[in-house]
């Protein structure tokens, strides 16, 4: 079970650390959609579409969620940072074909819950590196959800939760799907567990993300890399 | 009980005074653990205000903590503006679908009447019937969920955040709303005799919004709709941070703040002293799985941390206890708070 995290060691590739605010972080984190779109728009390159991901966007998103995690920065802030650069993403080539090809199939559910701010963060800020993923929805059952995997052959599924007894659920899912399907690796998040560590542990997930760029960071590691 | 014994409202009032009681009060914010003692399934037991009463008398006398809580969960309120609400077995009833499905519905909303809602009425028949018995004696919070806070469930999280950040017009629409049912709700409950009024207010915390946005949206609704209820106010922000916004806290005339598991105790009570009573902050996803010694360093540190001087209860960091925390950790809570509470 992969319980270090990697908050420290950032995988995604090309990836450049700025030490200090990038114009882009300050519109983002200022919900200023407009200067945050002009900042995109200035500095994106299409000869170099993946590059202007690994080293503008993502490194922005990673900041701010960390900053969240430290209580630095709000809630707020990481969804609307998130939402603005998937939108421009999604704008620039809508077709499912562009997204990054090479992780593994991935997919994300709330477990028997209906609270999504988690998954809609984390989906947003996966598409706006590229990512394609398969958004099961909330509500779903452990019973429900490890049929879906095995239908659509998900590789990869992740799990956000905001209630204790919808992590819980986590349990459930865990015990169908590495009889039915061990290979299949489940990364968990959401306030419970950043709440209690050992909570990773009791359900049997593979690993915990902290946030949404983590959990990037965990479907790139396990893909292989790219 | 000792005759030097205060009793609970007295303990209660002693340290929200900022002067210390016999022991440090304990809430002990036990909702759902009351349908596992009256063995019913949770839908059942909040169906019928008699259950929940005498759900709360039981847990009272068995962990022998300061305040019977009539509230129930948060979705009563989303209910009386026509929602639903899904109930599970093993946890808090959730929101159903939103009832507002679009910004522009803010425009047609209506405040509900009170005396119009059936599940507003069960709790007000709770508070009233808990008041009667022992309203002299233990303190009685009723709950209210701030006017901010609210439209999480009445629309969402996420349409929500993309109202506050992108729609002005339509927030301050849906704030005046919220707050005159806010103020209605919350004088019905002190009208039927709950003690104070605990003003749930998770998205004002600075781990939801940025403390410029709280000063300029749920700092004036806090101050307005606070001044205008009835009784005292105890914020609580449900688990998230509150020392960013500490001093903006204060000048709400809130009594006491509901802190978080994710910041030191020590360093909270200092920021609040003499200001705001603290209340927390056992971390209540862990308590699920404590032992017995970890129930007792945890009520040991907190007490530690907080309790001099007053101004401080000892309760979760949440504002409710989960279903999963099991009855020898409850006892093992009651009993270390009285063993290290004692001033």
């Amino acid at each position: 079970m992969d319980t270090t995290g990697l908050k420290q060691d950032f995988i995604y590739p090309h990836k450049v650390r700025e030490p200090e605010t990038t114009e882009l972080e300050k519109a983002l984190l200022a919900s200023d959609i407009s200067a945050a779109k002009k900042v995109l728009n200035d500095s994106f390159d299409e000869e170099d579409r993946y590059g202007f991901i690994n080293e503008v966007i993502v490194p922005a998103l990673d900041r701010i969620g960390k900053g969240w995690e430290e209580g630095i920065f709000s809630l707020s802030q990481v969804y609307i940072s998130g939402r603005i650069c998937e939108d421009f993403i999604l704008s620039l080539k809508p077709g499912k074909d562009d997204l990054i090809s090479n992780v593994k199939k991935t997919a994300i559910a709330v477990l028997e819950d209906h609270h999504t701010l988690g998954k809609q963060t984390v989906v947003a800020v996966l598409h706006s590196a590229g990512i394609n993923v398969i958004d099961y929805g909330a509500g779903i059952t452990a019973e429900e959800l490890a049929r879906k995997v095995e239908e659509d052959e998900i590789e990869i599924i992740l799990i956000s939760a905001l209630m204790l007894r919808a992590a819980l659920k986590v349990k459930d899912f865990m015990a169908i799907i590495k009889e039915k399907n061990p290979s299949v690796k489940v990364i968990v998040g959401g306030a419970p567990f950043n709440l209690d560590k050992t909570l990773l542990n009791s359900v049997g997930a593979d690993a915990y993300a902290a946030d949404a760029v983590e959990t990037l960071n965990y479907i790139i590691k396990y893909s292989g890399g790219i | 009980m000792n005759s030097d014994e205060m009793t609970p409202l007295e303990r209660t009032l002693t340290t929200l005074g900022h002067k210390e009681p016999d022991r440090v009060p304990l809430f002990l914010l036990v909702t759902m653990h009351g349908a596992k003692e009256l063995n019913l399934s949770i839908q059942e037991y909040y169906s019928r205000p008699e259950n929940v009463v005498k759900g709360q008398e039981i847990l009272r006398e068995k962990y022998g903590h300061d305040c019977l809580f009539p509230f129930c969960f948060a979705a009563v309120e989303t209910m009386a503006f026509g929602g639903d609400v899904i109930y599970y077995d093993d946890g808090p009833p959730n929101a159903g679908r939103p009832v507002i499905k679009s910004p522009e519905e803010i425009y047609d909303l209506k405040v509900p009447e009170i005396s119009s809602s059936e599940s507003l009425l069960r709790i007000l028949k709770i508070t009233d019937t808990l008041s009667d018995r022992y309203g002299d004696k233990v303190p009685i919070p009723g709950v209210v969920v701030s006017p901010l806070s609210l439209p999480v469930m009445q629309m969402g999280f996420e349409g929500y955040l993309d109202l506050f950040l992108q729609d002005k017009d339509g927030f301050w629409a849906l704030m005046e709303i919220n707050k005159e049912f806010c103020i209605n709700w919350a004088n019905a409950q002190i009208e039927a005799g709950a003690t104070a009024i605990v003003y749930f207010d998770p998205v004002s915390s600075p781990s939801i919004i940025t403390p410029e946005q709280y000063k300029n949206t749920g700092f004036k609704i806090a101050k307005e709709t606070i001044a205008a209820i009835k009784g005292p106010c105890i914020t609580h922000l449900a688990s998230g941070r509150s020392l960013g916004i500490a001093d903006l806290l204060c000048d709400t005339n809130t009594v006491a703040i509901g802190v978080s598991a994710l910041e030191d105790l020590a360093v909270v009570k200092k920021t609040f002293k003499n200001r705001l009573t603290v209340i927390g902050n056992l971390n209540g996803i862990e308590m699920s799985h404590w032992s017995k010694e970890q129930a007792e360093s945890a009520v040991k540190v907190a007490i530690d941390k907080a309790a001099s001087g007053g101004g401080f209860i000892l309760s979760d960091n949440h504002g409710e206890i989960p279903w999963q925390v099991p009855e020898e950790t409850l006892h093992a809570i009651s009993g270390f708070a009285r063993k290290y509470g004692r001033y």
